[in-house]
Protein backbone atom coordinates (compact mmCIF):
# COMPACT_ATOMS: atom_id res chain seq x y z
CA UNK A 1 0.00 0.00 0.00
CA UNK A 2 0.98 3.56 -0.79
CA UNK A 3 0.84 6.42 2.03
CA UNK A 4 -1.56 9.09 1.80
CA UNK A 5 0.64 11.99 0.96
CA UNK A 6 -0.07 13.38 -2.53
CA UNK A 7 -4.20 12.59 -2.04
CA UNK A 8 -6.33 15.56 -2.55
CA UNK A 9 -9.26 14.43 -0.04
CA UNK A 10 -6.41 14.50 2.63
CA UNK A 11 -5.23 18.18 1.40
CA UNK A 12 -8.96 18.95 2.23
CA UNK A 13 -8.98 17.92 5.27
CA UNK A 14 -5.55 18.87 6.41
CA UNK A 15 -6.72 22.77 5.45
CA UNK A 16 -10.01 22.85 6.78
CA UNK A 17 -8.19 21.74 10.16
CA UNK A 18 -5.81 24.43 9.85
CA UNK A 19 -8.99 27.30 9.85
CA UNK A 20 -9.97 25.17 12.55
CA UNK A 21 -6.77 25.75 14.61
CA UNK A 22 -7.20 29.73 14.28
CA UNK A 23 -10.64 28.84 16.60
CA UNK A 24 -9.52 25.59 18.24
CA UNK A 25 -5.96 26.47 19.81
CA UNK A 26 -5.21 28.81 23.14
CA UNK A 27 -2.12 29.84 20.78
CA UNK A 28 -4.75 31.81 18.33
CA UNK A 29 -6.71 33.25 20.96
CA UNK A 30 -3.65 34.27 23.24
CA UNK A 31 -3.14 36.50 20.08
CA UNK A 32 -6.73 37.49 19.46
CA UNK A 33 -7.17 38.60 22.78
CA UNK A 34 -3.84 39.79 23.65
CA UNK A 35 -3.12 41.41 20.29
CA UNK A 36 -6.87 43.14 20.32
CA UNK A 37 -6.28 44.72 23.52
CA UNK A 38 -2.42 45.94 22.51
CA UNK A 39 -3.83 47.32 18.94
CA UNK A 40 -7.11 49.22 20.97
CA UNK A 41 -4.53 50.22 23.40
CA UNK A 42 -2.54 51.59 20.66
CA UNK A 43 -5.08 53.27 18.59
CA UNK A 44 -6.61 55.04 22.03
CA UNK A 45 -2.91 56.69 22.97
CA UNK A 46 -1.94 57.58 19.48
CA UNK A 47 -5.13 59.75 19.48
CA UNK A 48 -5.08 61.53 22.67
CA UNK A 49 -6.66 58.83 24.76
CA UNK A 50 -6.11 55.17 26.73
CA UNK A 51 -7.55 52.32 28.35
CA UNK A 52 -5.94 53.42 31.56
CA UNK A 53 -9.41 53.50 32.77
CA UNK A 54 -10.29 49.88 32.91
CA UNK A 55 -6.59 48.35 33.30
CA UNK A 56 -7.45 48.93 36.82
CA UNK A 57 -5.17 47.12 40.04
CA UNK A 58 -4.86 48.09 43.65
CA UNK A 59 -2.17 50.49 44.92
CA UNK A 60 0.40 50.43 47.61
CA UNK A 61 -1.74 50.20 51.33
CA UNK A 62 -0.26 49.99 55.01
CA UNK A 63 -3.34 49.30 56.24
CA UNK A 64 -6.23 47.21 55.14
CA UNK A 65 -8.60 49.90 55.46
CA UNK A 66 -6.98 51.90 52.78
CA UNK A 67 -7.67 48.33 50.41
CA UNK A 68 -10.89 48.41 51.50
CA UNK A 69 -11.26 52.60 50.31
CA UNK A 70 -9.21 52.01 47.01
CA UNK A 71 -11.31 49.14 46.11
CA UNK A 72 -14.70 51.19 47.14
CA UNK A 73 -13.86 54.00 44.69
CA UNK A 74 -12.80 51.78 42.10
CA UNK A 75 -15.57 49.34 42.05
CA UNK A 76 -17.36 50.24 38.49
CA UNK A 77 -13.55 50.00 37.08
CA UNK A 78 -13.08 46.48 38.64
CA UNK A 79 -16.92 45.57 37.16
CA UNK A 80 -15.97 46.79 34.24
CA UNK A 81 -12.89 45.05 34.34
CA UNK A 82 -14.05 41.62 34.99
CA UNK A 83 -16.44 42.48 32.03
CA UNK A 84 -13.75 42.57 29.40
CA UNK A 85 -12.04 39.41 30.74
CA UNK A 86 -14.88 37.33 30.93
CA UNK A 87 -15.98 38.31 27.90
CA UNK A 88 -12.79 37.91 26.05
CA UNK A 89 -11.37 34.72 27.54
CA UNK A 90 -15.61 33.48 27.40
CA UNK A 91 -15.66 33.52 24.01
CA UNK A 92 -12.41 31.45 23.73
CA UNK A 93 -13.76 28.98 26.26
CA UNK A 94 -17.19 28.80 23.82
CA UNK A 95 -14.41 28.40 20.67
CA UNK A 96 -12.58 25.58 22.75
CA UNK A 97 -16.02 23.61 23.46
CA UNK A 98 -15.96 24.90 27.14
CA UNK A 99 -19.39 25.57 28.70
CA UNK A 100 -19.04 28.57 28.59
CA UNK A 101 -22.23 29.76 30.85
CA UNK A 102 -19.89 27.43 33.68
CA UNK A 103 -16.63 29.31 32.72
CA UNK A 104 -17.97 32.77 33.25
CA UNK A 105 -19.11 31.36 36.89
CA UNK A 106 -15.83 29.93 37.43
CA UNK A 107 -13.98 32.66 36.07
CA UNK A 108 -15.94 35.24 38.61
CA UNK A 109 -14.57 33.13 41.15
CA UNK A 110 -10.89 33.00 39.81
CA UNK A 111 -11.46 37.07 39.27
CA UNK A 112 -11.95 37.34 42.62
CA UNK A 113 -9.17 35.23 44.11
CA UNK A 114 -6.84 37.50 41.43
CA UNK A 115 -8.11 40.23 43.10
CA UNK A 116 -7.27 39.52 46.76
CA UNK A 117 -3.68 38.40 45.53
CA UNK A 118 -2.99 41.56 43.31
CA UNK A 119 -4.19 43.23 46.76
CA UNK A 120 -1.57 41.33 48.88
CA UNK A 121 1.38 41.66 46.80
CA UNK A 122 0.65 45.82 47.41
CA UNK A 123 0.82 45.99 50.60
CA UNK A 124 3.70 47.46 52.08
CA UNK A 125 4.62 44.75 54.04
CA UNK A 126 4.07 42.17 51.29
CA UNK A 127 8.17 41.96 50.54
CA UNK A 128 9.17 41.72 54.07
CA UNK A 129 7.04 38.54 54.75
CA UNK A 130 7.50 36.84 51.57
CA UNK A 131 4.44 37.22 50.43
CA UNK A 132 4.80 37.63 46.45
CA UNK A 133 1.30 37.11 44.74
CA UNK A 134 2.96 34.18 42.91
CA UNK A 135 4.34 31.81 45.20
CA UNK A 136 1.08 32.57 47.27
CA UNK A 137 -1.13 32.00 44.63
CA UNK A 138 0.75 28.57 44.24
CA UNK A 139 0.51 27.28 47.57
CA UNK A 140 -3.09 28.84 48.24
CA UNK A 141 -4.16 26.87 44.97
CA UNK A 142 -2.37 23.77 45.58
CA UNK A 143 -3.96 23.65 49.22
CA UNK A 144 -7.25 23.86 48.19
CA UNK A 145 -6.76 21.76 45.54
CA UNK A 146 -4.95 18.56 47.10
CA UNK A 147 -7.28 19.09 50.34
CA UNK A 148 -11.14 20.40 50.18
CA UNK A 149 -10.51 19.72 46.54
CA UNK A 150 -12.55 21.70 43.86
CA UNK A 151 -15.98 21.39 42.37
CA UNK A 152 -15.87 20.37 38.83
CA UNK A 153 -17.88 23.66 37.29
CA UNK A 154 -15.12 25.59 38.91
CA UNK A 155 -12.17 23.78 36.55
CA UNK A 156 -13.71 25.09 33.42
CA UNK A 157 -11.78 28.41 34.06
CA UNK A 158 -8.15 27.16 35.18
CA UNK A 159 -7.05 27.71 32.13
CA UNK A 160 -2.93 28.27 32.67
CA UNK A 161 -1.79 28.46 28.76
CA UNK A 162 -4.22 30.58 27.55
CA UNK A 163 -3.89 33.09 30.29
CA UNK A 164 0.03 32.93 30.03
CA UNK A 165 0.14 32.87 27.18
CA UNK A 166 -2.30 35.85 26.56
CA UNK A 167 0.14 37.98 29.20
CA UNK A 168 2.76 37.09 27.10
CA UNK A 169 1.72 38.79 24.07
CA UNK A 170 0.29 41.48 26.16
CA UNK A 171 3.99 41.88 27.59
CA UNK A 172 6.07 42.07 23.97
CA UNK A 173 4.36 46.02 24.04
CA UNK A 174 6.46 46.77 26.61
CA UNK A 175 9.86 45.16 24.70
CA UNK A 176 10.87 47.42 21.87
CA UNK A 177 11.97 45.11 18.77
CA UNK A 178 14.94 46.73 18.37
CA UNK A 179 15.80 45.10 21.62
CA UNK A 180 14.98 41.72 20.86
CA UNK A 181 16.78 41.84 17.94
CA UNK A 182 20.02 43.11 19.85
CA UNK A 183 19.18 40.39 22.34
CA UNK A 184 18.48 37.54 20.38
CA UNK A 185 22.18 36.13 19.07
CA UNK A 186 23.40 35.95 22.70
CA UNK A 187 19.57 34.35 24.15
CA UNK A 188 19.90 31.78 21.28
CA UNK A 189 23.34 30.95 21.79
CA UNK A 190 22.31 30.74 25.52
CA UNK A 191 19.30 28.65 25.42
CA UNK A 192 21.00 26.56 22.43
CA UNK A 193 23.88 25.48 24.42
CA UNK A 194 21.64 24.65 27.87
CA UNK A 195 18.84 23.02 25.42
CA UNK A 196 21.15 20.51 23.47
CA UNK A 197 23.36 19.66 26.80
CA UNK A 198 20.61 19.05 29.20
CA UNK A 199 19.02 16.85 26.18
CA UNK A 200 21.96 15.16 25.87
CA UNK A 201 22.48 14.59 30.04
CA UNK A 202 18.67 12.99 30.19
CA UNK A 203 18.64 11.23 26.98
CA UNK A 204 21.71 9.60 27.77
CA UNK A 205 21.37 9.17 31.26
CA UNK A 206 17.83 7.43 30.54
CA UNK A 207 18.94 4.69 27.83
CA UNK A 208 22.30 4.03 29.98
CA UNK A 209 19.71 3.28 33.10
CA UNK A 210 17.57 0.95 30.31
CA UNK A 211 14.82 3.26 29.30
CA UNK A 212 13.12 3.00 26.17
CA UNK A 213 14.79 5.67 23.65
CA UNK A 214 11.48 7.00 22.96
CA UNK A 215 10.60 7.50 26.30
CA UNK A 216 14.23 9.06 26.89
CA UNK A 217 14.02 11.27 23.88
CA UNK A 218 10.32 12.91 25.28
CA UNK A 219 11.90 13.30 28.38
CA UNK A 220 15.10 14.96 27.28
CA UNK A 221 12.68 17.19 25.57
CA UNK A 222 10.37 17.86 28.69
CA UNK A 223 13.77 19.06 30.52
CA UNK A 224 15.88 20.61 27.86
CA UNK A 225 13.39 22.28 25.21
CA UNK A 226 9.86 23.59 26.62
CA UNK A 227 8.50 21.36 29.44
CA UNK A 228 5.42 19.75 29.33
CA UNK A 229 4.92 21.11 26.32
CA UNK A 230 8.21 19.79 24.85
CA UNK A 231 6.76 16.34 26.02
CA UNK A 232 4.16 16.01 24.43
CA UNK A 233 5.29 17.56 20.92
CA UNK A 234 8.22 14.95 20.68
CA UNK A 235 5.77 12.03 22.01
CA UNK A 236 3.95 12.63 19.11
CA UNK A 237 6.60 12.98 17.01
CA UNK A 238 8.32 9.81 18.30
CA UNK A 239 5.04 7.94 19.00
CA UNK A 240 5.83 7.01 22.77
CA UNK A 241 3.93 5.47 25.00
CA UNK A 242 1.19 6.79 26.69
CA UNK A 243 2.14 5.85 30.18
CA UNK A 244 6.05 7.56 29.16
CA UNK A 245 3.72 10.71 28.29
CA UNK A 246 2.09 10.86 31.92
CA UNK A 247 5.60 9.98 33.73
CA UNK A 248 7.37 12.87 31.69
CA UNK A 249 4.65 15.29 32.02
CA UNK A 250 4.65 14.68 35.84
CA UNK A 251 8.45 15.04 36.59
CA UNK A 252 8.56 18.40 34.61
CA UNK A 253 5.58 19.72 36.86
CA UNK A 254 7.27 18.50 39.88
CA UNK A 255 10.54 20.08 39.14
CA UNK A 256 8.90 22.87 37.81
CA UNK A 257 7.22 23.72 40.59
CA UNK A 258 10.21 22.92 42.98
CA UNK A 259 12.03 25.41 40.39
CA UNK A 260 9.75 28.10 40.98
CA UNK A 261 10.55 28.33 44.70
CA UNK A 262 13.86 27.46 44.24
CA UNK A 263 15.26 30.03 41.45
CA UNK A 264 14.20 33.25 43.06
CA UNK A 265 15.41 32.24 46.45
CA UNK A 266 18.87 31.31 45.55
CA UNK A 267 19.27 34.02 42.93
CA UNK A 268 17.88 36.53 46.00
CA UNK A 269 20.76 34.50 48.29
CA UNK A 270 23.81 35.15 45.22
CA UNK A 271 22.55 38.86 45.03
CA UNK A 272 21.99 38.17 41.24
CA UNK A 273 20.74 41.51 39.30
CA UNK A 274 16.97 41.28 37.67
CA UNK A 275 18.61 40.96 34.35
CA UNK A 276 21.13 37.71 35.47
CA UNK A 277 18.33 36.03 37.27
CA UNK A 278 15.83 36.37 34.75
CA UNK A 279 18.00 34.58 31.81
CA UNK A 280 19.06 31.77 34.06
CA UNK A 281 15.46 31.56 35.25
CA UNK A 282 14.41 31.76 31.37
CA UNK A 283 17.27 28.74 30.94
CA UNK A 284 16.48 26.62 33.62
CA UNK A 285 12.79 26.34 34.18
CA UNK A 286 10.88 23.85 32.34
CA UNK A 287 7.45 25.89 31.46
CA UNK A 288 6.20 29.52 30.67
CA UNK A 289 3.69 29.44 33.43
CA UNK A 290 6.35 27.97 35.88
CA UNK A 291 9.61 30.02 34.67
CA UNK A 292 6.87 33.60 34.86
CA UNK A 293 5.87 32.21 37.92
CA UNK A 294 9.75 32.54 39.70
CA UNK A 295 10.64 35.60 37.54
CA UNK A 296 7.37 37.37 38.59
CA UNK A 297 8.73 36.79 42.01
CA UNK A 298 12.00 38.06 41.65
CA UNK A 299 10.63 41.38 39.94
CA UNK A 300 8.37 41.55 43.07
CA UNK A 301 11.51 40.57 44.92
CA UNK A 302 13.55 43.61 43.57
CA UNK A 303 10.88 45.93 43.96
CA UNK A 304 10.20 45.50 47.54
CA UNK A 305 14.25 44.23 48.72
CA UNK A 306 17.47 46.14 48.97
CA UNK A 307 20.14 45.06 47.22
CA UNK A 308 18.99 43.59 44.48
CA UNK A 309 20.43 45.39 41.12
CA UNK A 310 18.64 46.23 37.89
CA UNK A 311 14.69 47.24 36.97
CA UNK A 312 12.07 45.37 38.86
CA UNK A 313 10.57 44.20 35.42
CA UNK A 314 14.31 43.21 34.00
CA UNK A 315 13.71 39.84 35.33
CA UNK A 316 10.32 38.62 33.21
CA UNK A 317 11.71 40.49 30.19
CA UNK A 318 15.05 38.53 30.39
CA UNK A 319 13.06 35.98 31.25
CA UNK A 320 10.47 36.01 28.22
CA UNK A 321 13.25 36.87 25.66
CA UNK A 322 15.27 33.51 26.83
CA UNK A 323 12.56 30.94 27.20
CA UNK A 324 9.95 31.80 24.45
CA UNK A 325 12.78 33.58 22.00
CA UNK A 326 15.86 30.98 22.76
CA UNK A 327 13.69 27.60 23.72
CA UNK A 328 10.07 27.50 22.80
CA UNK A 329 9.88 28.39 19.01
CA UNK A 330 12.51 25.68 18.63
CA UNK A 331 10.34 22.83 19.67
CA UNK A 332 9.26 22.39 15.60
CA UNK A 333 13.24 21.55 14.74
CA UNK A 334 13.05 19.19 17.76
CA UNK A 335 10.16 17.28 16.92
CA UNK A 336 11.47 16.91 13.09
CA UNK A 337 14.97 15.62 14.19
CA UNK A 338 13.81 13.18 16.41
CA UNK A 339 11.11 11.94 14.00
CA UNK A 340 13.90 11.26 12.09
CA UNK A 341 15.70 9.42 14.13
CA UNK A 342 12.70 7.54 15.64
CA UNK A 343 11.71 6.65 11.95
CA UNK A 344 15.17 5.72 10.91
CA UNK A 345 17.21 4.41 13.52
CA UNK A 346 15.25 3.35 16.22
CA UNK A 347 13.48 0.05 16.18
CA UNK A 348 9.98 0.33 15.15
CA UNK A 349 6.62 -0.16 16.98
CA UNK A 350 4.63 -0.84 14.20
CA UNK A 351 3.23 2.51 13.66
CA UNK A 352 4.37 4.10 10.50
CA UNK A 353 4.98 7.83 9.69
CA UNK A 354 6.58 10.35 7.58
CA UNK A 355 9.21 12.81 8.60
CA UNK A 356 8.01 16.24 7.11
CA UNK A 357 9.38 19.80 7.34
CA UNK A 358 5.64 20.92 7.89
CA UNK A 359 6.15 19.56 11.29
CA UNK A 360 8.01 22.69 12.24
CA UNK A 361 4.70 25.10 11.45
CA UNK A 362 2.76 22.30 12.76
CA UNK A 363 4.32 22.44 15.93
CA UNK A 364 5.57 26.00 16.16
CA UNK A 365 4.12 28.04 19.19
CA UNK A 366 1.96 30.16 17.10
CA UNK A 367 1.55 32.97 20.39
CA UNK A 368 5.06 33.73 19.69
CA UNK A 369 3.96 35.65 16.57
CA UNK A 370 1.46 37.47 18.59
CA UNK A 371 4.47 38.30 21.03
CA UNK A 372 6.37 39.78 18.58
CA UNK A 373 3.94 41.50 16.71
CA UNK A 374 2.71 43.25 20.07
CA UNK A 375 6.72 44.50 20.16
CA UNK A 376 6.61 45.82 16.49
CA UNK A 377 3.18 47.86 17.07
CA UNK A 378 4.45 49.65 20.28
CA UNK A 379 7.91 50.15 18.39
CA UNK A 380 6.58 51.55 15.57
CA UNK A 381 3.60 53.77 17.47
CA UNK A 382 6.64 55.41 19.69
CA UNK A 383 9.14 55.29 17.23
CA UNK A 384 9.49 59.30 16.32
CA UNK A 385 9.53 59.98 20.36
CA UNK A 386 12.50 60.89 22.03
CA UNK A 387 12.92 58.62 25.67
CA UNK A 388 11.32 62.15 27.60
CA UNK A 389 8.20 61.93 25.32
CA UNK A 390 8.31 58.20 25.87
CA UNK A 391 8.22 58.44 29.47
CA UNK A 392 6.09 61.63 29.25
CA UNK A 393 3.19 59.99 26.88
CA UNK A 394 3.46 56.74 25.38
CA UNK A 395 4.74 54.88 29.04
CA UNK A 396 1.62 55.83 30.99
CA UNK A 397 -1.02 56.11 28.40
CA UNK A 398 -0.22 52.71 26.82
CA UNK A 399 2.77 50.97 28.12
CA UNK A 400 1.88 51.21 31.79
CA UNK A 401 -1.99 50.17 31.47
CA UNK A 402 -0.88 46.87 29.30
CA UNK A 403 1.23 46.09 32.37
CA UNK A 404 -1.29 46.34 34.23
CA UNK A 405 -3.31 43.46 32.29
CA UNK A 406 -0.40 41.43 31.52
CA UNK A 407 -0.07 41.29 35.62
CA UNK A 408 -3.75 40.23 35.53
CA UNK A 409 -3.58 37.61 33.23
CA UNK A 410 -0.39 36.03 34.65
CA UNK A 411 -1.95 36.00 37.64
CA UNK A 412 -4.91 34.34 36.33
CA UNK A 413 -2.40 31.45 35.40
CA UNK A 414 -0.44 31.40 38.61
CA UNK A 415 -3.73 30.66 40.96
CA UNK A 416 -4.82 28.55 37.68
CA UNK A 417 -1.28 26.66 38.31
CA UNK A 418 -1.37 25.42 42.12
CA UNK A 419 -5.28 25.08 41.55
CA UNK A 420 -4.72 22.04 38.96
CA UNK A 421 -1.77 20.76 40.71
CA UNK A 422 -2.23 17.36 42.43
CA UNK A 423 0.40 15.70 44.38
CA UNK A 424 -1.24 12.60 43.87
CA UNK A 425 0.10 12.24 40.14
CA UNK A 426 3.55 12.54 41.55
CA UNK A 427 3.28 8.79 43.16
CA UNK A 428 3.68 7.05 39.28
CA UNK A 429 6.83 8.70 38.89
CA UNK A 430 9.11 5.99 38.77
CA UNK A 431 12.98 5.80 39.91
CA UNK A 432 14.93 5.43 36.86
CA UNK A 433 13.13 8.37 35.17
CA UNK A 434 13.35 10.39 38.20
CA UNK A 435 17.05 9.81 38.29
CA UNK A 436 17.52 10.53 34.59
CA UNK A 437 15.42 14.00 34.74
CA UNK A 438 16.65 14.80 37.84
CA UNK A 439 20.65 14.55 36.82
CA UNK A 440 19.67 16.90 33.66
CA UNK A 441 18.19 19.08 36.20
CA UNK A 442 20.98 19.52 37.95
CA UNK A 443 23.57 20.51 35.23
CA UNK A 444 20.94 22.82 33.60
CA UNK A 445 20.90 24.68 36.69
CA UNK A 446 24.33 24.65 36.84
CA UNK A 447 25.13 24.96 33.26
CA UNK A 448 22.41 27.75 32.81
CA UNK A 449 24.04 29.66 36.33
CA UNK A 450 27.67 29.50 34.97
CA UNK A 451 26.66 31.13 31.64
CA UNK A 452 24.28 33.52 32.86
CA UNK A 453 26.46 34.76 35.97
CA UNK A 454 30.04 34.28 34.24
CA UNK A 455 29.33 34.27 30.12
CA UNK A 456 27.02 36.53 29.36
CA UNK A 457 26.73 38.32 32.89
CA UNK A 458 27.79 41.61 31.18
CA UNK A 459 25.19 41.37 28.71
CA UNK A 460 22.01 40.55 31.20
CA UNK A 461 22.92 43.27 33.78
CA UNK A 462 23.21 45.57 31.12
CA UNK A 463 20.12 44.48 30.07
CA UNK A 464 18.65 45.29 33.61
CA UNK A 465 19.43 48.65 33.58
CA UNK B 1 -19.32 15.50 10.22
CA UNK B 2 -19.26 11.96 9.98
CA UNK B 3 -20.75 11.67 6.54
CA UNK B 4 -17.59 13.60 5.72
CA UNK B 5 -15.31 11.26 7.66
CA UNK B 6 -17.25 8.44 5.68
CA UNK B 7 -16.69 9.67 2.35
CA UNK B 8 -13.24 10.12 3.09
CA UNK B 9 -12.32 7.08 4.65
CA UNK B 10 -13.31 5.49 1.66
CA UNK B 11 -11.76 7.37 -1.05
CA UNK B 12 -8.91 6.57 0.61
CA UNK B 13 -9.65 3.20 0.60
CA UNK B 14 -10.78 2.99 -2.90
CA UNK B 15 -7.44 4.26 -3.76
CA UNK B 16 -5.44 1.38 -2.22
CA UNK B 17 -3.75 4.00 0.44
CA UNK B 18 -3.34 3.18 3.83
CA UNK B 19 -5.33 5.36 6.25
CA UNK B 20 -4.53 7.51 8.53
CA UNK B 21 -4.87 7.30 12.58
CA UNK B 22 -6.97 10.61 12.15
CA UNK B 23 -9.72 8.19 10.62
CA UNK B 24 -9.26 5.20 13.22
CA UNK B 25 -12.06 4.09 16.04
CA UNK B 26 -9.06 3.56 18.06
CA UNK B 27 -7.90 6.98 17.59
CA UNK B 28 -8.62 10.20 20.21
CA UNK B 29 -7.39 13.47 19.95
CA UNK B 30 -10.13 15.38 22.03
CA UNK B 31 -7.79 17.92 23.58
CA UNK B 32 -10.73 17.96 26.95
CA UNK B 33 -10.21 13.76 26.59
CA UNK B 34 -6.39 14.01 26.12
CA UNK B 35 -6.35 16.22 29.09
CA UNK B 36 -8.51 13.53 31.26
CA UNK B 37 -6.30 11.29 29.95
CA UNK B 38 -3.02 12.95 30.17
CA UNK B 39 -3.42 14.34 34.19
CA UNK B 40 -1.00 17.41 34.92
CA UNK B 41 -1.42 18.35 30.87
CA UNK B 42 -3.58 21.16 32.06
CA UNK B 43 -1.59 22.54 34.80
CA UNK B 44 1.62 23.84 33.01
CA UNK B 45 0.80 23.12 29.22
CA UNK B 46 -2.68 22.20 27.06
CA UNK B 47 -4.44 19.91 25.58
CA UNK B 48 -5.46 22.86 23.09
CA UNK B 49 -1.76 24.18 22.74
CA UNK B 50 -0.56 24.29 19.02
CA UNK B 51 2.59 22.48 19.80
CA UNK B 52 0.31 19.14 20.21
CA UNK B 53 -0.88 19.81 16.54
CA UNK B 54 -3.26 16.68 15.68
CA UNK B 55 -1.08 14.26 17.93
CA UNK B 56 -3.65 12.02 19.96
CA UNK B 57 -3.66 8.79 21.66
CA UNK B 58 -4.01 5.14 20.02
CA UNK B 59 -6.35 3.29 22.30
CA UNK B 60 -5.34 0.17 20.93
CA UNK B 61 -1.49 0.23 20.77
CA UNK B 62 -1.65 2.77 24.15
CA UNK B 63 1.06 5.59 22.42
CA UNK B 64 1.07 9.01 21.66
CA UNK B 65 0.93 9.91 17.79
CA UNK B 66 0.26 11.99 15.07
CA UNK B 67 -2.77 11.46 13.21
CA UNK B 68 -0.95 10.99 10.27
CA UNK B 69 0.27 7.87 11.02
CA UNK B 70 -0.47 4.82 9.65
CA UNK B 71 -0.63 0.75 11.12
CA UNK B 72 -2.07 -2.72 10.65
CA UNK B 73 -4.58 -2.31 13.07
CA UNK B 74 -6.80 0.85 11.53
CA UNK B 75 -10.20 -0.13 12.06
CA UNK B 76 -12.72 2.47 10.37
CA UNK B 77 -14.84 4.76 12.56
Amino acid sequence: MSNIAGNPDIAIAARSSAWRALLQQDDWWAIWIGLGLVVVAAALATGGSSIAWIAVAPQKWNQLSELGRQLHAHAIQYVALFGLWATLFGLAARALGLNSAQFVASFGVLFIATLGLYGLGQWSQAAHYNLEPPLVALIIGALVSNTVGLPAWLENALRVELYIKTGIVVLGAGLPLTLMLWAGPVVVLQAGIVSLVTFAVIYLTATGLGLDKRFAATLGTGGAVCGVSGAIAVAGAVRAKKEHVSVAISLVVLWAIVMIFALPLVSQRLGLSTGVAGAWIGTSEFADAAGLAAAQTYSSLADGVHGISGRADAAVNAFTLMKVIGRDVWIGIWALALSIVATTRWETTGIEGRASVSEIWRRFPKFVMGFVVASALVTAVSSGDGYADYKKAVLPALVAPLQVLRTWAFTFGFLSIGLTTRFREFAGIRWRPLIAFTVGVLVNVLLGLWLSTRVFNGFWNHLAQ
Amino acid sequence: MAFGTIWLSSSVGELGLMCPCALCRYFESGARELEAKLPGLKCLSSGYAAVRADDGICGKRDRHVAASSTCADYEEL
